[in-house]
């Protein structure tokens, strides 16, 4: 008898082995960038229909034209004494921290339009805002139900997003079965805006963009650079990954090694080992912050030298340069937003946008206020969080409306600058299309930004220095 | 694919597999003495590797140092763990004790939030660099891997070869025969258990050596599957089978991964860390019983 199951089990895996195999020759398409039909039509309310038709690549995407929505001399309904925003978040668990940051960016915001602005204005009156949250604790199961809860319960006119891809995917579908408008703050997935939701509407940049200027940096610096890819096997890093594919093709920019790693890897020395004899000229990695440390300290460890390295999240933290010093000397992250790059009103007419919101200096202020620390640095979590706000004010303003389906339909060709930069959809998807991010470098133990040219505040240090140089303090 | 780079390959399966050896060996310890299937494993692996970097944070002290504090705190935490939870639950059903060292690991992981927070720590620890078949080698690991096999003689030997060895080993083999040789049988499960939860926090120490960073308070979490996969391996309750156990699975992680990588799948790693589990499947249906006996 035991020799029947392990026959059976022989063959289950043989099987198993070969689907993988073949499944894993044969050519994909990139995940990120795929265009999907899902065309549909939904009614606005009586007046109008808008017909969304099929998700492209944001450059060639065709702007949808609305019809303006004429302010109403009188609401149709009576307005009410606050506008409630409705939050899941996580504020502990495994996405605890970054959440935090969000939510205090968030409440700083609020503050800025009560106190500064004065409310929503909305039929010739100021409405305050008002924000009813719950800690999700970084549960998939509990941003689900709480999301329900403040719809169906609480009766929230809108809602802000939960912080990381996963929990804004699990979010996104309730919102979307109530109808109800999710502005999102915290899931740069693209994947979440490829799944036919008509009411997601997203604030920073897509993962599939997050490295794209990375490229375009290390070609200012190495016209035939030679790319190793490495990234996280997620939801999240697999779109990073995808978008560098796609860039770099278009570019001619050759890939010489495009792995992924396991979500919870230990040891790299494994990938390292085969990397090292390629002489690839970059390393870009789609990491989150535990991995991209190890990373780091494997290829320092085993004195493996690109002249120019970019890593998601984990470089952009202080807390990486204190656990490496001079070691981390050069590393480049992409970042959506730094103190010292934002968008002022200056900019925005220059481009041609409306300006709304606080200026930097307004927002670090209120965020202070907020954290309740003098010289807290709000890192771009929080900043995204402060501009999910600002949007979904201006577009409550442009509807003229506190209908989730006409605030939605606001966005659309709604096109503005905030002190986090600009804003901008694809009708279609929600996908955020205006938002650029920027690259910061190490530099002489400050995290500075270097790219793109027109916000950076120093030269992109290229090549940057080997490990044994950085040990030895060059 | 040359000759040098088969040796590297080789030589850092062993140098993780010691490692992974040695973490391993609390679980199978504590298994062998009082057959509870500790779940706690995972944190005291954690609050060894936040041994290690407080220390070094704070006073500067190299993990070859605070490797002695790991153990010392061990042995009185794995003790009190004992007397204040574990006393009771000897002989209790699997469940009984499973749940309670589950919820005793929620403890330990909420105390270290509460202490160090969620955010990943790491320190910069670098011993030098070595040229190893033309690879540059980390020496912090290597020391590592070496520490991992000394400890885990020295543990044989004590339990081979010292009087209170051979107690821990009749009260393993039969507690109630040991009971009516006039040996203290909760004496030996505090320091069984001691020992165990030692162990875990000195491989928690020896795995920051590997790898300095990435530690937070789920930071022992991986390392608790690998290990019950290797103690399954090795032979339940085997010290020697367990640090066996651990070779051969830190040498099939690296010597399958290049394989992988050559059949251009795309997480090479993932593919390792899946086959190691199919042989560990084939091998227990034909070997249940693991590689060792207790």
């Amino acid at each position: 008898m035991n020799k029947l199951y392990i026959a059976i089990i022989i063959v289950a895996i043989i099987m198993f082995l070969v689907g993988y195999l073949v499944g894993g020759f044969i050519p994909r398409a990139p995940t990120g960038l795929v265009t999907v039909s899902i065309p549909y039509t939904y009614t606005v309310s009586t007046v109008k229909t808008v017909t969304m038709t099929t998700y492209s690549p944001p450059a060639t995407t065709p702007p949808v034209t609305t019809p303006a929505t004429s302010p109403s001399p009188t609401p149709l309904t009576p307005l009410p004494e606050k506008i409630v925003i409705g939050l899941s978040v996580p504020l502990t668990g495994s996405q605890g921290e970054v959440g935090t940051a969000g939510f205090k960016g968030i409440l700083a915001a609020i503050k800025w339009v009560n106190e500064v602005y004065g409310g929503v204005h909305l039929f010739g009156k100021t409405i305050p805002l008002e924000l009813k949250y719950y800690d999700d604790e970084s549960s998939k199961d509990k941003v689900i139900s709480y999301t329900e809860r403040l719809i169906t319960v609480d009766k929230v006119h809108f809602l802000l997003s939960s912080y990381s891809s996963p929990l804004v995917f699990a979010q996104a579908p309730i919102a979307e079965k109530y109808n109800m408008l999710l502005v999102n703050w915290g899931g740069a997935s693209d994947l979440i805006h490829m799944q036919g939701y008509k009411m997601v509407v997203m604030v920073w940049t897509p993962a599939s963009q997050y490295m794209i200027q990375a490229i375009d940096a290390l070609l200012s610096a190495n016209k035939q650079p030679k790319i190793v890819l490495l990234y996280k096997d997620d939801e999240f890093n697999r779109m990073v990954a995808a978008g560098v594919r796609n860039y770099s093709k278009k570019l001619g920019v050759e890939i010489v090694y495009d792995k992924a790693y396991p979500t919870d890897i230990k040891d790299f020395t494994p990938y390292i080992t085969l990397i090292a004899p390629l002489k690839a000229d970059a390393l870009i990695v789609g990491s989150h912050f535990a991995d991209g440390q190890l990373l780091t300290k494997q290829l320092s460890d085993q004195n493996v030298n690109f002249a120019f390295i970019a890593m998601n999240i984990a470089p952009c933290y202080m807390d990486y340069y204190k656990a490496f010093g001079k070691l981390a000397e050069g590393i480049i992250c992409p970042s959506h937003w730094e103190i010292g790059a934002s968008y002022t009103p200056e900019i925005a007419t220059k481009l041609g946008l409306e300006w709304f919101g606080p200026s930097e200096d307004e927002f670090i202020k209120y965020y202070r206020e907020i954290v309740g620390d003098p010289n807290a640095r709000p890192p771009y979590h929080a900043a995204s969080g402060a501009a999910a706000v600002l949007v979904l004010v201006k577009a409550i303003e442009k509807a003229q409306s506190l209908d989730p389906i006409k605030v939605r339909q606001a966005f659309n060709d709604m096109r503005l600058a905030t002190f986090f930069g600009e804003f901008k959809i694809d009708p279609a998807t929600g996908i955020q299309i205006g938002h650029k991010m920027i690259l910061v470098q190490w530099q002489k133990g400050n995290l500075v930004v270097v790219w793109p040219p027109e916000v950076a505040k120093a030269k992109l240090m290229y090549p940057i220095p080997t490990w044994d140089q950085k040990r030895a303090g060059s | 694919m040359d000759l040098n780079n088969i040796f590297f390959i080789i030589y850092q399966g062993l140098v993780l597999g010691s490692i992974y050896g040695v973490i391993a060996i609390g679980l199978s310890l504590i298994f062998g003495i009082t057959r509870i299937i500790n779940l706690s494993h995972g944190a005291l692996i954690m609050w060894g590797a936040y041994t290690a970097f407080t220390f070094f944070t704070l006073y500067n002290l190299s993990p070859l140092g605070s490797i002695f504090i790991a153990l010392v705190v061990g042995i009185g935490l794995g003790a009190a763990i004992f007397y204040v939870i574990l006393k009771r639950l000897i002989g209790a059903h699997e469940l009984t004790t499973l749940l309670a060292t589950f919820a005793l690991s929620i403890f330990l992981q909420e105390l270290a939030r509460l202490r160090y927070g969620l955010d990943y720590r790491g320190y910069n620890l670098y011993m030098g660099s070595i040229n190893m078949f033309g690879y540059g080698a980390s020496l912090s690991a290597l020391y590592g891997g070496i520490l991992a096999l000394v400890l885990t003689t020295l543990l044989t030997l004590f339990l081979y070869k010292t009087r209170l060895g051979a107690a821990i080993r009749a009260v393993a083999q039969d507690p109630v025969g040991a009971y009516v040789c006039g040996i203290d049988v909760n004496k030996i499960y505090a320091i069984g258990i001691g020992l165990g939860s030692a162990f875990a926090m000195a491989g928690g120490v020896i795995a920051t050596m590997y790898s300095p960073t990435g530690i937070n308070p789920y930071y022992g979490e991986p390392y608790l599957l690998k290990s019950f996969v290797i103690v399954v391996l090795g032979g339940l309750g085997s010290v020697i089978g367990a640090y066996i156990g651990g070779l051969i699975f830190g040498l099939a992680e690296t010597t399958l991964f290049p394989i992988y990588d050559y059949l251009n799948f795309h997480s090479p790693s993932s593919m390792a860390l899946f086959t190691e589990f199919i042989i560990l499947l084939l091998l227990l249906l034909l070997r249940p019983q693991g590689l060792f006996k207790r």
